[in-house]
């Protein structure tokens, strides 16, 4: 019964994005937020193009625990239209079992469709999850907009790295993780750990960003994120995301009524 | 000849049915077969070449090649390999390149291997061409000293079948370089560690032992890794491990106590019962005490006294369906006693049906297993009257499991499959007639043939042709002919299945519509029937 969600993702990392152009303003006048804003193009930046309106990327899931793994691959599209506003959807791709399952995202309503449904289900957020329910909630969260800097420290770290590392609170109560702890690449800006935290500093998900990428015009994204979930510390899950491209999507693909037509 | 068919049924109705539905039918030539080949192999070649493709499509497509291509699809693969704009599909082709030894691959497999930007396409390219040509080991040594394919290759073995993938003559050389960078955990995270551990496992590394038992007892060691190295000696079966096992057991350490569990299910030591019986009575955590319950049903009688106290007091019904499980396994008289309790208890009336949906088709399997048919039949009507407003939901995620319940309380009380079938609601009728060909074989085919009619609700359709594509008669060309084009890709496919089976000449034309449909879904699993059909041909004639 196990199947895999990632629709959080599209959800969250849709939320950066309105972020970054809403918050463009105070990122020019506040140093911190200008950081924060640096962290944030530097992990989803290909996932935007201001020449299209749509995106697509793969990724390869690997969830693990001590006792045994399971690895999926899913494509994720997304596009915003002035009119139908922002749509998402995941099909999956591998493992065979679980090719031909789509999950639509429309507005507030999620769809699941397969070749074994008759008619897509209308499913919630808290649907089962392949591996960790909670990847999907942290993958995609974006700094500016949703948290402030509290402190900050530059130091060299084990690695011989220059680096900075912000603690962060969110700037609003109905953000999931109250708390954030970030050290990134002092030159460059790419993240390298990322630990978020409830609202009393208890250590929820430790996530490391491996490696990074970046598409043809330049525009970087993470590749690579180990996320280690301290709640449920069985799970560790591991994402490689590739295939990044932004091109001008048919909405019709968001129709959960032509499913299976 | 329909009569006939059935007295034989009655006998060996699976071995005897396929040949008996050719009897009597016109075949088609070779030639039909192998042009109706050809033109499927070149529906996958035009969704492949063209470069407008999805990327689900050219998996899909991929697919279907790897598993039903021959030496001829050979360009066409090594083509995809190399040049495809998805890694998924170039995943899929590495993986499968070996099994065609095909020395024509290797130049491919090999280019792959070195310079494909995907480090788990390299790995698997690299297997493959080893599988075709132990002589090319290189590659393995070259991937094997780089850290990235190093990680791939140690993700990727964790599994069976990926083991058996790599020939065993060179299990020795990845079983050195995983002991090797293991301790290296600067370089390496702690899912790659693990996976390492676990692979030295699959591999049956039993020098691994020391490097495991070392591992398990690093008191600062990684928690997450250390539950793979306990796990990993449990899937060693080495015994000497068992009492570090268990002093790791009282960790608060959550992937460490699974790992530990995990490992001691697998050794079997009586030793393990009392703190496994702590853990599964005790643990805060409940998935770790479902785990500890599942572990416990692998001792036996001993423990049925435990089973059952978990059975009626834990509050997560995933224990209490880990204990389920257990006494049913174990079996005997007091089980038996304690899941018939069980089943008349209040737990389950008062249980969100939600959450207990899946503790309760595990009851209905133990109390057919038991042989309480009656028992199972009351709960199985008690539950889907619970179930009424979820069904749909509970369908398209537990129908395999479902329909399994139904065919072990009907191997009980068959009376039940009536009893389904009379309910107005289709999802369950849909149960009954999923459970049918099991239960009466041949003589489901009546009933089934009640549900084809167009007008039909087309979940029940589609469970009608299902159940008759497992028993088809050369009279059913025509009928399964006419749903290729369906829909509903279940039912296609149980008529493409039916088609292949019944090998009848009036198969082939609409073979070749279907392969030149406007739907891609209908065109590939039209190649995948027309290579299999086209096969079937060739061998017969």
């Amino acid at each position: 019964m196990k199947k895999v969600i990632l629709f959080t993702l599209v959800a969250l990392i849709g939320l950066t994005f309105s972020f970054n152009t809403v918050a463009q303003d105070d990122a020019e006048a506040d140093p911190n937020a200008e950081l924060l804003a640096a962290m944030d193009f530097q992990r989803f930046a290909a996932y935007f193009s201001q020449e299209t309106p749509g995106t697509t990327f793969t990724v390869e899931i690997l969830a693990e625990r001590p006792d045994g793994s399971k690895a999926a691959t899913v494509q994720v599209s997304f596009a915003f239209d002035p009119e139908q506003g922002q749509r998402a959807r995941i099909d999956y791709l591998t493992p065979e079992e679980l090719a031909g399952d789509v999950f639509i995202i429309n507005g507030d309503d999620i769809f699941f469709w397969n070749p074994d449904l008759i008619t897509p289900l209308k499913v919630n957020g808290q649907f089962e999850v392949f591996g960790d329910a909670t990847v999907a909630e942290v993958v995609g969260i974006g700094f500016q907009g949703a948290y402030e800097v509290t402190e900050r420290s530059d130091y060299t770290n084990d690695d011989g790295l220059d680096v900075i590392e912000l603690n962060l609170v969110a700037t609003r109560e109905e953000i999931a993780f109250q708390q954030a702890r970030v050290v990134a690449n002092a030159e460059t800006m790419q993240p390298i750990t990322l630990d978020l935290m409830d609202e009393n500093g208890d250590l929820l998900h430790h996530n490391t960003f491996e490696s990074y990428d970046m598409v043809e015009d330049g525009r970087p994204f993470f590749n690579r994120q180990l996320l280690d979930n301290r709640v449920v510390p069985v799970n560790q899950t591991l994402l490689i995301v590739s295939n990044i491209v932004n091109a001008s999507i048919d909405f019709s693909i968001f129709d959960e009524t032509l499913l299976g037509v | 000849m329909n009569r006939l068919v059935q007295i034989f049924a009655l006998t060996s109705l699976v071995v005897l049915l396929p040949a008996l539905s050719v009897w009597g039918q016109a075949l088609p030539t070779d030639d039909e077969a192998r042009q109706l080949q050809l033109e499927a192999l070149k529906v996958i070649g035009l969704v492949l070449l063209n470069p407008e493709s999805s990327e689900a499509d050219r998996v899909n497509a991929i697919t279907v090649l790897v598993r039903i291509g021959d030496r001829t699809s050979m360009p066409l693969l090594t083509q995809t390999l190399l040049n495809d704009p998805f890694a998924s599909v170039r995943r899929i082709v590495a993986e499968g390149l070996g099994e065609y030894q095909a020395p024509e691959s290797k130049f491919a497999l090999r280019q792959a291997a070195l310079t494909a930007p995907i480090d788990s396409i390299r790995w698997a390219s690299a297997v493959s061409l080893v599988q075709i040509d132990p002589e090319e080991a290189d590659i393995l040594d070259i991937l094997l000293s780089e850290r990235d394919t190093l990680a791939s290759a140690a993700l990727s073995l964790q599994g069976a079948n990926a083991v058996a993938e790599l020939p065993e003559q060179f299990h020795a050389l990845v079983i050195a370089a995983f002991t090797d960078a293991f301790p290296d955990d600067r370089t390496y995270n702690s899912v790659e560690r693990a996976a390492m551990l676990k692979s030295l496992a699959e591999l049956d590394s039993q020098d691994s032992a020391d490097l495991m038992l070392n591992n398990l007892n690093d008191e600062e060691g990684d928690g997450f890794v250390q539950g793979a190295a306990a796990f990993s000696l449990g899937e060693l079966g080495v015994l000497r491990a068992v009492p570090d096992l268990i002093a790791v057991l009282d960790s608060n350490d959550d992937p460490l106590q699974v790992g530990a569990i995990g490992g001691l299910r697998l050794l079997q030591d009586s030793a393990a019962i009392e703190p496994l019986t702590s853990i599964a009575l005790q643990e805060d955590t409940a998935e770790i005490r479902a785990t500890a319950a599942t572990a416990l049903g692998v001792f036996g009688e001993s423990v049925i006294d435990t089973l059952v106290e978990i059975l009626n007091t834990d509050v997560s019904p995933a224990v209490r369906q880990a204990a389920l499980s257990g006494l049913t396994q174990i079996g005997g008289n007091q089980a038996q006693q304690a899941v018939v309790a069980f089943s008349t208890s209040e737990f389950l009336i008062t249980c969100d049906p939600q959450e207990c949906s899946t503790l309760a088709l595990e009851l209905l399997e133990s109390l057919a297993a038991f042989g309480e048919g009656d028992l199972a039949i009351e709960l199985l009507q008690a539950s889907l009257d619970a179930l009424v407003d979820v069904l749909p939901f509970v369908f398209a995620f537990a129908e395999a499991d479902l329909i399994n319940a139904a065919i072990a309380v009907a191997q009980v009380a068959p009376e039940v499959i009536n009893i389904l079938l009379d309910n107005e609601n289709p999802f369950v009728k849909a149960i009954a007639l999923g459970a049918l060909p099991a239960v009466s074989g041949e003589f489901a085919r009546n009933t089934l043939l009640d549900f084809v009619d167009p007008d039909e609700n087309r979940l029940l359709r589609r469970m009608a042709f299902e159940g008759l594509a497992q028993v088809p008669l050369a009279e059913d060309a025509e009928l399964f002919a006419a749903e290729l084009q369906n829909r509903d890709r279940r039912t296609r496919g149980a008529a493409f299945n039916a088609l292949v089976k019944i090998g009848d000449v009036d198969a082939v034309d609409p073979l070749f519509s279907a392969l030149a449909s406007d739907s891609l879904a209908i065109q590939l699993q039209a190649v995948e029937a027309s290579i299999n059909f086209g096969n079937r041909v060739l061998e017969s004639n």
